[in-house]
């Protein structure tokens, strides 16, 4: 909900004000970079593979049973054991609110 | 006493620190030339009168004392203590009394000299080193004192350095003691990796080709500091210094450095007889050429030089034959003569200087007849020229006769000695002859000097010194009388005193021989004297004629110094500057700058190719980041 | 409710969304497309985090979606404030035409 409400609104925003042309067509050109890329992207992907299913690499099939996490749950523990951190937060976004105003102001 | 002892290793330090700190700072001090003469005499008189209480009261122990512990590095242990036994009080005495003589002859010859100050401080810093040397109880004391004197020597002879030849001879004297010392060194190591101690007192060397080898490598480190073949090029070069400094140091005391460091080696080397007999051999040649040369020399100094060379020579003859006390015998009565000869040729060298009419005044073709303005120095000079001659009772009689007679006794047990004994009895012919020469040239006959000023004789500073050492010339023998009176009984100096400490060879001659010898001696001295003595009256300067003649095509390489000086550049200097040259410069230029260099290169070469990484753009960076990051997880994987 | 899912599955999701999202950001030229790349990648870790949360039956790792969450938030606006004034200047989006900072 947040990314629907207000990441993404506000990447909208961005875009509309800065009303760009197109892009050129980076995708379809080839260069060694672009090349380079997939190639470690696909690496990456891989060794996360491999890393993630336990150093075996190979896919687990496990049926486990897990609890359920409620929401009721992560609230207290919010509330409770983080709450400092929770509060903390909310200044991290009002100093980010500021900066942001600060940099995009009309000269 | 105990306490004061100390004193005479520093009352002379003290006296150069001094004197040189306090003119290097106070112009006004260098122009006190009474006050550094007071103060650097007396840095060397106290030394003096100490010994010679220690040596009035001595009753047969050896006297110790310890300033500062020097090593102390896991078993060696090395402290700054000396030892006053027999032999080195004799040493001592020597060295701080004539030391004391040249010292106030010196307040007069170096009057009005513009580095005044510094010749004292070096003078003084000498007496230090040689007294460190003399007095010391083991080998690296002994060893300090004789670079020390080393390098004294090197400062003193280039005390005019302005002038290139005078400091070149400074520098040739350096390198070629320092050929003597390498040799030295090695020797030591020796000693110590075979007792595990420098000090005298445990100087025994049981294996003898051990011996052998300590034995000649102390040899060779003596020829260069006492100046026999092949080191001794460097003496009369030497004679570029101040002449009370040649006196000093090149007639007393450095030069007899070689002869004591070998007096204390007796033991070592009478395990190795073969090294005594290189020993008397290379003497008895030393001798001999340096006789020679004399002959043909023109210039007053060199011809002390090269008497000295000889009368070295003689010394080492007479510890080649075993003759440890007889040595240092001569040791002090040539001390004596030759300081007392030196230092009337510095007087003679002044008187001339001082009429600004000669070219050079050293030469002694422009000298003669001087006796007539220079009394005391004429005196003196004839009375110590008699005694290096060999006439009795004069001291050089005593001590050359008795070397002598030992070499001859020495030939009983190995022929080679009588060799040596023949060579020793023609430079002793030859020495009467040339001193002869030189004396009357300068002082009798004609004058051959341009007339107008007329010398005059120095000043009492001067004279007083010559006629004390004069009279020491003479009566100085007498504390070594010969064996044949009252069975050697009163010869003091071998037999009562220095025999404590130097073991003697125990050689024998028969009454007979003895008596034939002496007899010999007098007669080859007297026949020398009186030759040149006739020669020169009748003929004058024009007597060289006749000896040029004598010794026909000879006489020019005897002019020449046998060209030794001319093979030496040939055969050792220019194949060094040749390495130098050409293997030495290039590596040092290509390899080591191009090392230095080629880092710097290297450096700005990879520079240069690893700067585009800075491209500027966003996602090389972050390809580049992301390589580091699979790169990372990759060795995590890994292991 | 039981789950009889394969955790591994949603781990290896959370890996392919990322390296997308890592390829696109290696890739793509315009600074507003980066970010959002960014974004994606960001979102990835919240799924893995959020799985292991599951799977070891622990709330702490929902704890820290939340807070990487706001703080992906936060850099989106930073972010964004920074192209805008970027866009001031050059009239430009592409990063690959910043490059004054280099040789």
């Amino acid at each position: 909900m947040v990314y629907a409400g207000a990441i993404m609104v506000l990447f909208l925003f961005v875009v509309m004000l800065l009303n760009l042309g197109r892009e050129s067509d980076e995708l379809h050109r080839f260069s060694t970079r672009r090349g380079l890329s997939f190639l470690l992207g696909g690496a990456f992907f891989a060794e996360m593979a491999y890393i993630l299913t336990g150093f075996n690499g190979k896919a687990i099939a496990e049926n486990g049973k897990f609890a359920f996490g409620t929401v009721e749950e992560l609230g207290a523990a919010l509330m409770k054991d983080y709450s400092f951190s929770f509060e903390m937060i909310s200044v991290v976004l009002l100093a980010a609110l500021m900066g942001a105003l600060v940099i995009a102001k009309k000269a | 006493m105990q306490a004061l002892l100390p004193l005479l290793i520093l009352c002379p330090l003290a006296g150069s620190v001094i004197i040189g700190l306090w003119g290097f700072i106070s112009k006004s001090f260098r122009h006190q030339e009474s006050l550094i003469g007071i103060i650097a005499t007396a840095a060397i008189l106290i030394p003096f009168v100490i010994l010679a209480t220690v040596f009035l009261n001595y009753d047969g122990t050896p006297v110790t004392f310890e300033i500062l512990p020097w090593i102390s590095a896991g078993d060696l242990k090395v402290s700054f203590s000396y030892k006053l036994d027999e032999l080195s009080l004799l040493m001592g005495m020597i060295v701080t009394g004539i030391g004391s003589l040249i010292h106030i002859y010196s307040i007069g010859y170096m009057h009005h000299d513009h580095g005044y100050y510094k010749y004292f401080t070096y003078l003084n810093l000498f007496i230090f080193a040689m007294n460190n040397l003399v007095l010391s109880d083991n080998l690296l004391v002994l060893f300090l004192g004789w670079e020390g004197v080393g390098a004294c020597s090197y400062f003193l002879i280039g005390y005019w350095y302005d002038d290139m030849s005078k400091a070149a001879a400074a520098q040739k004297a350096f390198v070629a003691n320092r050929i003597g010392d390498f040799a030295m060194l090695i020797a030591m190591f020796i000693i110590y990796s075979q007792t595990g101690s420098l000090a005298f007192s445990d100087l025994n060397i049981a294996s003898s080709d051990v011996a052998f080898w300590v034995a000649i490598l102390a040899f060779i480190a003596a020829t260069g500091k006492s100046a026999q073949i092949p080191l001794y090029v460097w003496l009369p070069d030497a004679m570029a210094g101040p002449t009370p400094v040649s006196a000093l140091i090149h007639a007393a005391t450095m030069v007899t450095s070689g002869i004591y460091l070998i007096a204390r080696m007796g033991p070592v080397f009478e395990m190795a007889p073969e090294v005594s007999m290189v020993v008397a051999v290379v003497a008895a040649f030393t001798a001999l050429s340096a006789a020679l040369t004399a002959i043909a020399q023109n210039d007053i100094k060199k011809v002390l030089a090269y008497s000295t060379v000889s009368q070295l020579g003689f010394m080492f003859m007479a510890l080649g034959a075993g003759a440890y006390t007889t040595a240092i015998f001569h040791v002090m009565t040539h001390a004596f003569f030759k300081a007392c000869l030196f230092l009337g040729s510095g007087s003679v060298i002044h008187a001339m200087d001082h009429m600004h009419t000669v070219e050079d005044p050293q030469d002694i073709r422009t000298m003669g007849g001087l006796r007539k303005y220079m009394p005391h120095t004429s005196t003196t000079f004839w009375i110590s020229t008699l005694a290096i001659a060999g006439i009795p009772p004069l001291a050089g009689f005593f001590s050359k006769d008795e070397i002598l007679g030992k070499s001859f006794a020495n030939g009983h047990e190995n022929l080679l000695y009588y060799f040596v004994w023949g060579i020793g009895v023609l430079t002793a012919v030859l020495t009467a002859f040339y001193m002869t020469r030189v004396t009357f040239l300068t002082f009798n006959g004609k004058e051959r000097f341009p007339h107008g000023h007329h010398p005059h004789e120095s000043s009492p500073l001067m004279t007083i010194p010559l006629w004390i050492l004069a009279i020491l010339a003479v009566i100085g023998g007498f504390l070594g009388l010969p064996e044949i009176i009252n069975h050697g009984h009163l010869n003091w100096i071998s037999h009562e005193w220095l025999s404590k400490v130097l073991g003697n060879r125990e050689v024998h001659a028969s009454f007979e021989t003895e008596l034939f010898l002496i007899t010999f001696s007098i007669v080859v001295a007297l026949f020398g004297v009186l030759l040149s003595y006739n020669l020169y009256k009748k003929h004058d300067l024009s007597g060289d004629l006749k000896v040029r003649s004598f010794f026909g095509g000879f006489y020019k390489i005897l002019e020449n110094k046998f060209y030794v000086d001319e093979l030496y550049n040939l055969i050792i200097i220019r194949p060094f500057v040749w390495l130098g040259n050409y293997a030495v410069i290039p590596f040092d230029k290509k390899i080591i700058d191009g090392m230095v260099n080629g880092s710097g290169t290297i450096v700005s070469w990879s520079a240069e190719r690893f700067k585009y990484l800075q491209s500027g753009l966003v996602s090389n960076y972050a390809l580049i980041m992301v390589l580091g990051i699979i790169a990372l997880l990759g060795y995590v994987i890994m292991g | 409710m039981e789950l009889t899912h394969n955790i591994y599955s949603y781990l290896l999701v959370s890996a392919a969304i990322f390296s997308i999202g890592l390829i696109g950001v290696l890739t793509r030229r315009n600074a507003i497309v980066v970010f959002m790349c960014i974004e994606m990648m960001l979102n990835a870790v919240n799924l893995s985090l959020v799985t292991f949360s599951r799977m070891h039956n622990n709330v702490e790792g929902s704890v820290f979606v939340f807070f990487v969450m706001v703080v992906a938030a936060a850099e989106a606006v930073v972010g964004l404030a920074i192209i805008i004034a970027l866009f001031r200047n050059k009239q430009d989006v592409d990063i690959n035409e910043v490059n004054i900072f280099k040789w």
